[in-house]
């Protein structure tokens, strides 16, 4: 096939090139009368070059040095510069492309797959299959496509892609990933983002809200607005500044949400629970405080600190740990109070106290109070049982029917 | 001086930056399994070759990195014991975070 050759720092001007073209370092290229340079075959560009017309081949390949473009570049197949930095300012289509050290690209680009080593800057919409970048990826505008895989760290705009993986850090602006988030170190999303799952080593973050199916967190997840998925794992903190809507869910540490909680399967912290609205759920295992406006599990419900409701707790079966002091009234089918709790009033179809507990008022089908237990007023329907050494502010007092707890 | 006691001050420093610097060259390796040459590892890892070979040499004597000799060039893999690492590193970034911020004074 017929070879064009531009010399060592030659400036040429070209039109259509037929078969390949060859040129040494420091070649720059024009297009004849302001149109664009065709080259039917392969370009290659031994050392650093610069494309100052729009610029069309089958293949282009650059050896070493500085590669610049200031118009389009269509390559048909494929761009591959192993060991140069390439600098597109203008338009890009390719089918694929691997890049060594730095690719910069600053205007729309499409290709099928992209391998970058090093650092990819792009300043204008981005499209593609896949794309692999093995240091660090700056996105100022939209990327689309595929799956995107990144070594380092990854600083993005909206996004609208089928996966993401970084090893280090991803910061993006919001969009939507369809499939996996996976992140070894730092996720954050300045608007809201809805994704399929999220996967994160250290600490995830929502500027704006979120809404995905599964999310596993190592360290801290925060949402400034509501956050909605179908299953929540988080190691350390949970922090959601509105309402958090999720399945089984299970944090760690603390789980703090500013509007209501509201799950469709069980919820365990390992620590603190404190909802500003309600919590509404099937069962609860809280290794910590219960601060809530109220909450209500359909279920069984184990608390093991202090709880604070000004609505109540209620749940039909229903577990306050040894020495914990509960603020706001309490309703369940079954309620224990472990030894040394306080409660204020409990309504219960059957209301269990624990010895040395205290309560202001006790309301329940059948009720049985620990040894040396402090009780305001106790009412019950069928069976009452006194331990040893009870004190009682008033007489207990048997009702026909249970009366209607509080709602 | 802080610095004197093992496991503090300046020593831990320079421990955690080995060790973020390792973390960072196996994330590069992990995403080009079985081809990825030293140039492109060093694109990846913000190193220069020289610097990273030594690196790399460390890596593959713990055990984390193989070297495979391929017919135009030398490749690295991650081998099982160096994805464990990445867990493992990452695991316990998570567990660093929890006690920066946010703290969450509170929605309550």
């Amino acid at each position: 096939m017929a070879e064009t050759v531009v010399r060592r720092g030659e400036r040429v001007r070209l039109g259509r090139v037929e078969g390949d073209l060859r040129a040494e370092d420091g070649a720059e290229v024009s297009a004849e009368e302001g149109g664009r340079v065709v080259v039917s075959g392969e370009a290659r560009f031994e050392g650093s070059a610069r494309l100052r017309s729009p610029f069309e081949c089958r293949r282009l390949r650059v050896e070493h040095g500085e590669f610049e473009a200031d118009g389009e570049l269509r390559v048909e197949d494929r761009l591959r510069a192993d060991d140069a930095r390439v600098t597109l300012r203008g338009p890009l289509s390719v089918a694929a492309l691997s890049v060594g050290p730095f690719l910069a690209l600053g205007g729309p680009t499409s290709f099928e797959t992209g391998d970058v080593g090093g650092v990819l800057e792009a300043t204008a919409a981005t499209t593609f299959r896949t794309l692999s970048v093995g240091g660090s990826l700056r996105a100022s505008a939209p990327l689309k496509g595929g799956r995107l895989s990144v070594g380092g760290d990854a600083r993005l705009a909206a996004v609208d892609l089928d996966g993401v993986e970084a090893g280090g850090e991803i910061q993006l602006g919001g969009g939507v990933v369809r499939e996996t988030i996976e992140v070894g170190g730092v996720f954050s999303a300045r608007e809201d983002l809805t994704f399929g799952n999220l996967e994160v080593g250290g600490t995830a973050s929502f500027g704006a809200g979120g809404r995905g199916r599964r999310v596993e967190v190592g360290g801290v997840l925060s949402a400034a607005r509501d956050l909605t998925v179908e299953r929540l794992e988080v190691g350390g903190e949970c922090v959601v500044g509105g309402s958090l809507t999720t399945g089984r869910t299970e944090v760690g540490g603390v789980l703090r949400v500013g509007g209501g909680l509201i799950l469709s399967d069980h919820l365990e912290v390992g620590g603190r629970l404190e909802v500003a609205g309600d919590v509404v759920g099937p069962s609860a295992e809280i290794g910590g405080t219960l601060r809530a406006r109220s909450a209500r599990f359909t279920g069984a419900a184990e608390v093991a600190g202090p709880v604070r409701t000004s609505a109540g707790l209620r749940a039909a079966s229903l577990k306050i740990a040894n020495g914990s002091e509960v603020h706001g009234p309490v309703v369940g089918g079954t309620v224990e109070v472990g030894r040394h709790g306080r409660v204020e009033t409990v309504f219960g179809t059957r209301v269990e106290l624990g010895a040395h507990g205290q309560a202001d008022r006790i309301v329940g089908g059948s009720v049985e109070v620990g040894a040396d237990c402090r009780v305001g007023s106790i009412e019950y329907v069928r069976h009452l049982s006194l331990g040893r050494r009870v004190q009682l502010s008033r007489p207990a007092v048997q009702l026909a029917t249970l009366p209607t707890p509080p709602r | 001086m802080a610095g004197d006691r093992p496991g503090t001050g300046p020593r831990t420093a320079v421990r955690r930056e080995r060790t973020d610097l390792y973390a960072s060259i196996l994330e590069v390796i992990k995403r080009q399994p079985g081809t990825a040459r030293i140039t492109r590892i060093s694109y990846g890892a913000g190193m220069p070759v020289d610097r990273l070979r030594s690196s790399l040499d460390r890596l593959v004597a713990l055990g984390l990195v193989r070297r495979r000799e391929l017919d135009r060039f030398t490749a690295y893999e991650l081998t099982p014991r160096g994805q464990e690492f990445l867990t493992t590193y990452w695991k316990m970034r998570g567990y660093v975070a929890l006690f920066g911020p946010p703290d969450g004074s509170g929605y309550v």
